[in-house]
């Protein structure tokens, strides 16, 4: 039964232990940031930065190495300017040809896909220049369609040499002045023979791209038109912010006149792309997260005509920290309106709605923003919560763990006070003496770790297991019999030899720093008799020490605090030996964590010492036959006056419940 | 008398603290009746379950079931470490007559008291942000006498605590 047995268990708690990495992995919430992002793709199927990402693995499915293997370093760098500057490209240059763009991408892709035997292998990327300047660019769509044709066509006749081959072109993206085409690696060589070509009277000029389909945005390839357009951007943005109050005021924004006459706000698709754009120019305005949370507090959407958050969703995404939002003025009316807003704004304190119809319509909507928004405490105006009710509320979410007590120090003639008094000054100085002295042939000690516990994430980066991980006898991990055997060490010898392979350890003082411990003891029946006398054993004492040390690993010369817990089971010593050995050391460590105050959170009186607060209960206890419980209760009650606890007593005696007093034995 | 090896002590008494603890703090984790686990459920012994949960003497398993329901739903206990020592391996106190195949059971560890030592963490509730502590945890387990008879009852437990020292840390 044994072996097979206890591998099942093994098994069964490396279960548990990956189920919990499951649970972490899973709260890492990587995959929500995903999600986040693939709603953010352009309701046109614009190309840009953050829909590309998600749209790749589709279009570029023909094995497009090239672009997967240099795309995250991208990703990196793109955070800035460049991005906003791409982004804004993108809204204000493409238009309404980006459809046509998309069309020519996947019709391409059909027929790559139908060419598959030649096209194999990663697209080459070229830029072409001179598009703008060509008569073409007067054609509805820029004059793309055009210069496609013109390019496969001129392409395709070099090939006439050989069989005559048609040239594809499977991609094109128009940034700024350029034209970016992807093609295969044959026809690129084709295509770039029709360099210094006249298209529609324009000289075209065809070199090799380093920047795939010119997504990167880099400045090289924005134009003059963009630059000077974000420019102009960035000044109405500068104008529209109050630094003193961290305001960015973007309401009113159809009638910003600077806007209006740059054509911002013709008509409502073209007033969706201005404001993402414009979020875009804030992102990139600032350096990290922490700059843009410290400048921007306060954003005011009012009177913007906003019927449904949906078109100012980036406002979210780009402050996630917003504190204050003014909303009035605009035609929300329902919560459905708000929708693609909620789970955001994590931090938003106050919200202005009037002057939305949601006010008439939904009578319930301020609750309902209550729940959205963790932190939102006021409403046009009127304060609906206090920070306090917030925290309280939170709390409330939550279980309220059993409290804490002081020492549940149940001492036997002063053994386990004098055992631990001894003890943590001779482990911290004369390890092999404290082995010698206290422990015997008999004599158990094993230590366990947990690498994984929790810990204060503020708190210093914890001490390394390295020195500990080869005799850990954590169960949870050593699963072999063998292993397990050899990891509990028995004996003076044994243990007095791995403690001289253990760091060095600093305890504490107990006498001057007894908040820095939590030691609680009882007596327990049952264990071997030394002496051989009595054959139901003998009485011992069970303590229990949880606490913290300085560790100074000798290898690595590295200081640090780590908390411990450390069970002890003491016996009497063999006849004529010590008085006292110690049957079993149970060492278990995890990283520093500092103990929770269980003496303010016993005892409201500072001033008495637990000690004598624990033998003025068990000495009522013993007089009236109460539980110990039923005796701190009693004693609590008349403020530690032990005559007065007694009075009491008698006079209540009679309507206490039997579970007040100690069962007697049978 | 025949004493179990120590090869065998080590195997039985880690076999004994597994099954304990993750049946335990399931139980635990489930709401389940804690009685069973604790020298309490049977006359065989004399003398309660010492139980010291948070620095506070607890009398009975339904007390510290008390104790822990007024804390509230969604408390969950997680066993990161456990450690095993054999504190007695012929352990006699408030032993039968009667216990089946004495030299038998006795060998194969089946009578021995052990200390469990756990480390883990309590989560207070539910989802990321709720609350997390590190417990501590040491029990003596001591042999269920009617699981030794001649017909145990069935579904009894081999250990039964006879110490709990629980701390929150």
């Amino acid at each position: 039964m044994a072996p097979r047995g206890s591998r099942s268990q093994a098994s069964a708690g490396r279960e548990t232990r990956s189920s919990a990495l499951n649970s972490k992995s899973t709260s890492r919430g990587g995959i929500h940031k995903r999600r986040a992002g693939s709603t953010r793709i352009d309701t046109d199927g614009d190309l840009d930065m953050g829909t590309s990402a998600t749209r790749r693995p589709r279009a570029g499915a023909s094995a497009d190495s090239k672009m997967s293997s240099t795309r995250p370093a991208r990703g990196t760098n793109s955070r800035g300017v460049s991005r906003a500057a791409q982004t804004m490209i993108k809204h204000l240059n493409n238009g309404e040809n980006s459809q046509l763009a998309s069309r020519i991408t996947g019709s391409a892709n059909i027929r790559a896909a139908k060419s598959k035997p030649i096209s194999s292998g990663p697209l080459v990327y070229l830029r072409v220049h001179g598009l703008k300047e060509s008569k073409a660019s007067k054609n509805p769509d820029g004059g793309r369609a055009d210069l496609l044709a013109f390019l496969e066509r001129k392409a395709s006749a070099f090939t006439s040499g050989r069989q005559k081959r048609h040239v594809l072109i499977k991609k094109s993206h128009l940034v700024g002045d350029y034209f970016f085409i992807g093609t295969s690696k044959e026809d690129a060589e084709e295509l770039l023979k029709v360099n210094t070509f006249v298209f529609a009277g324009s000289p075209l000029e065809i070199i090799e791209s380093d920047d795939g389909l010119g997504h990167n945005g880099g400045k090289a390839t924005e134009s003059k038109d963009t630059q000077e357009l974000r420019a102009k951007l960035q000044s109405i943005l500068s104008q529209r912010y109050i630094g003193g109050n961290k305001l960015l005021k973007l309401d009113m924004l159809a009638t910003d006149t600077e806007l209006v006459s740059l054509g911002m706000f013709e008509n409502r698709d073209r007033a969706l792309k201005t404001f993402k754009g414009l979020m875009a120019i804030c992102d990139g305005l600032f350096k990290t997260t922490k700059d843009k949370q410290d400048a921007i507090e306060s954003i005011s959407l009012a009177n913007n005509n906003i019927d449904d958050v949906t078109q100012v969703e980036s406002v979210a995404t780009t402050f996630p920290q917003l504190k204050n939002l003014d909303m009035s003025g605009n035609q929300i009316s329902n919560m459905q309106g708000l929708g693609r807003w909620k789970g955001k704004f994590r931090e938003l304190e106050t919200i202005y709605m009037a002057g939305n119809p949601i006010e008439s319509t939904d009578p319930n909507y301020q609750a309902n923003m209550l729940e959205w928004f963790p932190q939102l405490q006021s409403i046009n105006g009127t304060q609906l919560r206090t920070p306090e009710q917030i925290a309280e509320q939170k709390a409330a979410m939550f279980p309220t763990p059993i409290r804490q007590n002081g020492p549940d120090f149940r001492d036997v003639n002063g053994i386990g006070e004098n055992f631990l008094l001894e003890f943590f000054a001779a482990y911290d100085n004369d390890r092999h003496g404290l082995a010698s002295r206290l422990y015997d042939e008999s004599s158990q000690f094993s230590l366990s770790i947990d690498t994984t516990g929790v810990r204060d994430s503020k708190a210093p980066p914890p001490m390394p297991w390295a020195s500990y991980i080869k005799t850990s006898r954590n169960l949870t991990k050593v699963g072999s019999p063998n292993a397990r055997f050899q990891r509990l060490f028995k004996g003076t010898n044994l243990i007095s030899e791995l403690w001289k392979s253990l760091p060095f350890t600093k305890h504490p003082s107990i006498k001057e720093n007894m908040s820095k411990y939590i030691m609680d003891c009882h007596p327990l029946p049952g264990l071997v008799d030394p002496s051989g006398q009595s054959s139901v054993g003998v009485d011992g004492l069970i303590v229990c020490v949880h606490g913290e040390f300085e560790e100074c690993d000798q290898q690595t010369q590295r200081t640090g605090l780590r908390s411990f817990s450390r069970s002890f089971v003491l016996g009497p010593g063999r006849p004529g030996t010590v008085p006292i050995r110690v049957v079993s050391d149970m060492l278990s460590l995890r990283a520093y964590n500092p103990l929770p105050n269980v003496f303010a959170a016993a005892n409201p009186q500072p001033t008495e010492q637990p000690n004598q607060q624990q033998a003025m209960v068990a000495e009522l206890s013993k007089r009236t036959g109460m539980t110990a419980q039923y005796s701190e209760m009693c004693l609590t009650q008349v403020n530690w006056d032990f005559e007065k606890a007694l009075a009491i007593f008698n006079e209540k005696k009679s309507q206490l419940p039997a579970e007040a007093f100690i069962a007697m034995p049978q | 008398m025949p004493l179990p090896d120590t090869e065998k002590e080590v195997q039985a008494s880690s076999e004994a603290a597994e099954i304990f603890v993750s049946h335990f703090y399931d139980a635990l984790n489930r709401h389940h009746a804690l009685l069973p686990y604790y020298v309490n459920s049977t006359t065989r012994y004399t003398i309660p379950a010492d139980i010291s949960i948070n620095g506070a003497q607890v009398a009975t398993p339904a007390d510290y079931y008390n104790l822990l329901e007024a804390q509230g739903a969604g408390v969950h206990y997680e066993v990161e470490s456990f450690d095993t020592h054999v504190l007695n391996p012929s352990f006699q106190y408030n032993a039968p007559e009667n216990i089946y195949d004495a030299n038998k059971a006795e060998k194969s560890g089946a009578r021995m008291s052990i200390v469990v030592t756990v480390m883990g963490r309590v989560q207070y509730g539910k989802g990321k942000e709720a609350p997390q502590k590190m417990f501590n945890e040491t029990f003596v387990l001591v042999p269920n006498w009617e699981s030794l008879q001649r017909n145990p009852p069935r579904g009894a437990k081999r250990w039964l605590i006879m110490s709990q020292n629980f701390r929150a840390l």
